[in-house]
C-alpha cells in the first residue's frame, strides 16, 4: 500500500481534528496517510516546497484557499479543501480548471457528503431509486456561538455544505431562489432559503447557529427529508455517534465513530483520487458550477430581498 | 352557570370533520349543548348525523338557521360556501361556530366580520390546533419566557398518499378540494393551520411572504405541497411546509420547532411512528395515520369554551380576526407562490382587523 504524505496549512477545526486522527493511541489513525510536520513550516509555500508531501489539506481561511490550491496544484500536490474553496466565483472556475488540466488531484467536498447517509443519499438518487424529488428539505444547525471569527466560518461554510447538497440531491441547478436572513446571531444571522428547480422539484433549506447552549441535541445538528416519486427518505447524517451528556457540569461531548467520520472519510476518497479512482464526495466540475451559481443567487436575495432567477 | 339551559346547536355540514370531530365533542358536553338539526345537501349524512341525538335533518341549510330554537350553528363545509352560510346565520340571530379556513377571500371575511357585527352575534373559527394542550403548553411556555425571544418558527405537516385498498383523504379525484373553481390546494385545506400558528408562536403581524408550491398527486388540479418563508414584525422567521405527497406508509407527522434567544421548544408526532416493521430490504410504518392533530380533546374544548362565552356572555376565546389574519397570511403565499416573488404584509392587519368586530 503506498502511503501518502500529507500536509496541512491553516488551522481550523477540520485541521485540527485531522491531527488528533494521527495522535499517537488515536483509535482513528488511517494507514493511507502519513501526516507531515508542517506545524514549524515558516509559510505555506515552505510546506509547498517540502519534496515529500504528496497532498495538501487546506484549512486556511477561504479567502486564502485559491492562491495556495492554484499554487499546490501547479506544483503537483494532490489538494483537499471542504466548502468553500475559495470566494470568488473566477477563483473556483480557475481552480477547477488547474485540476482538469493538472496531473495531481483535486477533492473539493463537505463534512455532508463525506457522511455515510449523506454519500448514501447520493448513491441513491444517482440510481434513481427515489423517483423524481418532489420535495426536498435540508436544515443544518449548531449551538449559537460566542466567538464571532469562528462561528462565521461555520456559518460560511454550512451555508455552502446545504446549498450544494440540495443541489446535488435535484440533480439539476436551481431555476429560482429566496433566501432571508433571521435576527443577528454571532458569526452570522439564520438563513432560510427556498428553491425552485427547473424539474419541479422544490427545496427548503435552514442554515444557522440557532440552537440553545448546550444543545441538547448532536453538534452540528442536520436533518434531511426528500420526498420522491418512488420512495421518500428521512435521516439525520451525523446522528451516527456517540454522545456524553452531563459529567462534571461540562456541555455534551460528541465523538464520531470511525466509518461515519467524515474527516476520515475525506483522507479515504482522497486515496482513491491519488490511486486514479473515482472518489464518491467529490464535487465535481459541473456540479462546482451549478454551486457557484447558486450561491450567487442566493448571495444576490439576500441582499435584494427578491427572487432571483437564473 | 349549571342552571342555563344547554345552548341549542344546528350543524351544518355533515362530512368527514362533523363525524369525526364536532359531533363526538357536542357528546361530550351534554350539560353545554344539545344538538337540535342538521344539514347536508346529503340527506343521508345530515340524517345519520342527526340520529344519536334525535336532531331534526335537512337537506338546505336555510331551514336550520331560520328555525327560532336554534342558537348557534357550527358550520363544517367547505370555506366557499361560509360567507353565505355565515350571512344567514347572522341575519337569523345565530351565533356562528365555524370550521377552518374562514372563507376563500379576505372580501369573503370581512363580510362575514360584518355581518356577525352587525347583528350582534359572535363567529369563532375553529383553529382547533390553538386548543390542543401541546400548543396551549407552547404558548404557555413561550409566554413565561421560558426561551427568550422568539427568533424562528417552523411548521412542517407532511402527510403520505393512501395506502393501497384506502380512499385518500384529501386530493381524490372528484373532490372539491381538488377542483381549482373553489380551491386554491394546500395552503387552506391543511396549511392553514400553519399559517395561524406561525403567528401565534411568533407574536407579530407578518411584514413578508415568500413560497413556491406544486401538484404533486396525478389527476390533482390545485396545488397539494408548499412550502413558505415569513418574516415578522419583530424580527422572527417563520417557515412551514405542507405536503401530502410522501408515499404510502410513509409516517404522517406534524412538526413544530421554535427557537428562541435563550432556549427551543420541539414537539414531533413521534407517536405516528409507533409501529416500524422491518422486513428484508425494506421498512415500513402500518400503524401510520392519516388525521395529525386530530384530538379530540381540542375540539371539546374549543366547542366548550365558545359556548361558555355564549353563556356568560364572555369574549370568544379567538377572535374572528385571528382567524381572517392566519387567512390573509395564506393567501399572501399563494400569491407568492404563483408570481415567484415575495409579498409584502403591512405589519398590521387593516383596521376592519381590529377591535374584534363580530365578538
Amino acid at each position: 500500500m503506498t502511503v501518502h504524505k500529507l500536509g496541512i496549512i491553516g488551522s481550523d477545526r477540520r485541521a485540527a481534528a485531522l491531527r488528533a486522527r494521527f495522535a499517537p493511541g488515536s483509535p482513528f489513525a488511517f494507514g493511507d496517510f502519513q501526516l507531515a510536520d508542517t506545524a514549524a513550516a515558516a509559510s505555506w509555500q515552505a510546506v509547498l516546497k517540502d519534496r515529500s508531501i504528496d497532498a495538501l489539506y487546506l484549512g486556511c481561511p477561504p479567502g486564502q484557499r485559491a492562491e495556495i490550491a492554484l499554487a499546490a496544484l501547479s506544483a503537483g500536490k494532490a489538494v483537499l479543501a471542504a466548502l468553500p474553496l475559495a470566494m470568488t466565483i473566477a477563483d473556483m472556475a480557475a481552480i477547477s480548471a488547474a485540476a482538469v488540466t493538472g496531473s495531481a488531484p483535486l477533492l473539493v467536498t463537505s463534512d455532508l457528503r463525506c457522511t455515510l447517509a449523506g454519500r448514501s443519499l447520493l448513491e441513491m438518487r444517482t440510481a434513481g431509486d427515489l423517483g423524481h424529488p418532489h420535495s426536498i428539505y435540508l436544515a443544518s444547525r449548531w449551538p449559537q456561538a460566542n466567538d464571532d471569527r469562528s462561528a462565521a466560518a461555520q456559518q460560511t461554510e454550512r451555508l455552502w455544505e446545504a446549498v450544494d447538497f440540495m443541489i446535488a440531491l435535484a440533480g439539476e441547478s436551481p431555476s429560482r431562489l429566496f433566501a432571508i436572513e433571521g435576527r443577528p446571531l454571532p458569526g452570522g444571522p439564520l438563513v432560510l432559503f427556498n428553491a425552485r428547480f427547473g424539474s419541479g422539484t422544490i427545496g427548503t433549506g435552514e442554515v444557522g447557529g440557532i440552537l440553545p447552549k448546550p444543545a441538547p441535541v448532536h453538534d452540528p445538528e442536520t436533518e434531511i427529508e426528500i420526498a420522491g416519486t418512488l420512495a421518500a427518505v428521512r435521516c439525520e447524517p451525523y446522528r451516527e455517534t456517540v454522545q456524553v451528556v452531563g459529567g462534571k457540569g461540562e456541555p455534551a461531548a460528541v465523538a464520531t465513530s470511525w466509518h461515519n467520520d467524515p474527516v476520515i472519510n475525506m483522507l479515504v476518497d482522497l486515496a482513491e483520487l491519488l490511486a486514479g479512482r473515482s472518489a464518491a464526495s467529490a464535487i465535481g466540475p459541473e456540479a462546482l458550477q451549478r454551486l457557484i451559481g447558486g450561491m450567487a443567487a442566493l448571495e444576490s436575495s439576500l441582499v435584494g430581498g427578491a427572487a432571483v432567477s437564473l | 352557570m349549571g342552571d342555563k339551559p344547554p345552548i341549542r346547536i344546528g350543524l351544518i355540514g355533515c362530512g368527514s370533520i362533523a363525524a369525526s370531530a364536532h359531533l363526538p365533542a357536542i357528546a361530550r358536553l351534554p350539560q353545554l349543548v344539545r344538538l337540535v338539526a342538521t344539514a347536508d345537501v346529503n340527506l343521508e349524512a345530515a340524517t345519520q348525523a342527526a340520529a344519536e341525538a334525535g336532531a331534526e335533518a335537512y337537506s338546505d341549510y336555510r331551514q336550520v338557521v331560520e328555525r327560532p330554537d336554534i342558537d348557534m350553528v357550527l358550520l363544517a363545509t367547505p370555506e366557499y360556501l361560509h360567507r353565505e352560510q355565515v350571512e344567514a346565520a347572522a341575519a337569523n340571530g345565530k351565533h356562528v361556530l365555524c370550521e377552518k379556513p374562514m372563507a376563500p377571500s379576505l372580501a369573503d371575511a370581512d363580510r362575514m366580520i360584518g355581518a356577525c357585527a352587525s347583528a350582534g352575534v359572535r363567529l369563532m373559527v375553529a383553529h382547533s390546533r390553538r386548543f390542543t394542550r401541546r400548543y396551549q403548553a407552547v404558548r404557555e411556555a413561550i409566554d413565561r419566557g421560558d426561551i427568550g425571544e422568539v427568533m424562528m418558527v417552523r411548521e412542517n405537516e407532511r402527510r403520505s398518499r393512501p395506502l393501497p385498498g384506502e380512499e385518500g383523504y384529501y386530493w381524490r379525484a372528484g373532490h372539491w378540494t381538488s377542483d381549482p373553481a373553489v380551491s386554491v390546494g394546500a395552503i387552506l385545506t391543511n396549511g392553514i393551520h400553519e399559517t395561524d400558528l406561525l403567528r401565534w408562536f411568533a407574536g407579530a403581524e407578518p411584514v413578508a411572504v415568500y413560497a413556491e408550491h406544486s401538484t404533486t398527486i396525478e389527476g390533482n388540479q390545485v396545488p397539494d405541497f408548499i412550502t413558505l418563508t415569513v418574516k415578522f414584525a419583530n424580527g422572527a422567521l417563520g417557515s412551514a411546509e405542507v405536503s401530502n405527497c410522501w408515499p404510502a406508509g410513509y409516517p404522517s407527522y406534524h412538526q413544530l420547532e421554535l427557537y428562541g434567544t435563550s432556549g427551543m421548544i420541539r414537539s414531533r408526532d413521534s407517536e405516528q411512528q409507533g409501529l416500524i416493521r422491518f422486513r428484508p430490504g425494506a421498512a415500513d410504518f402500518p400503524g401510520s395515520y392519516h388525521r395529525l392533530l386530530h384530538v379530540q380533546d381540542a375540539y371539546t374544548t374549543e366547542l366548550g369554551l365558545f359556548v361558555r362565552a355564549l353563556r356568560d356572555d364572555l369574549p370568544v376565546p379567538l377572535p374572528a380576526s385571528e382567524a381572517r389574519a392566519a387567512l390573509r397570511l395564506g393567501l399572501a403565499a399563494v400569491a407568492s407562490a404563483k408570481s415567484g416573488m415575495p409579498v409584502t404584509l403591512g405589519a398590521q392587519p387593516s383596521p376592519q382587523d381590529q377591535g374584534g368586530a363580530g365578538q
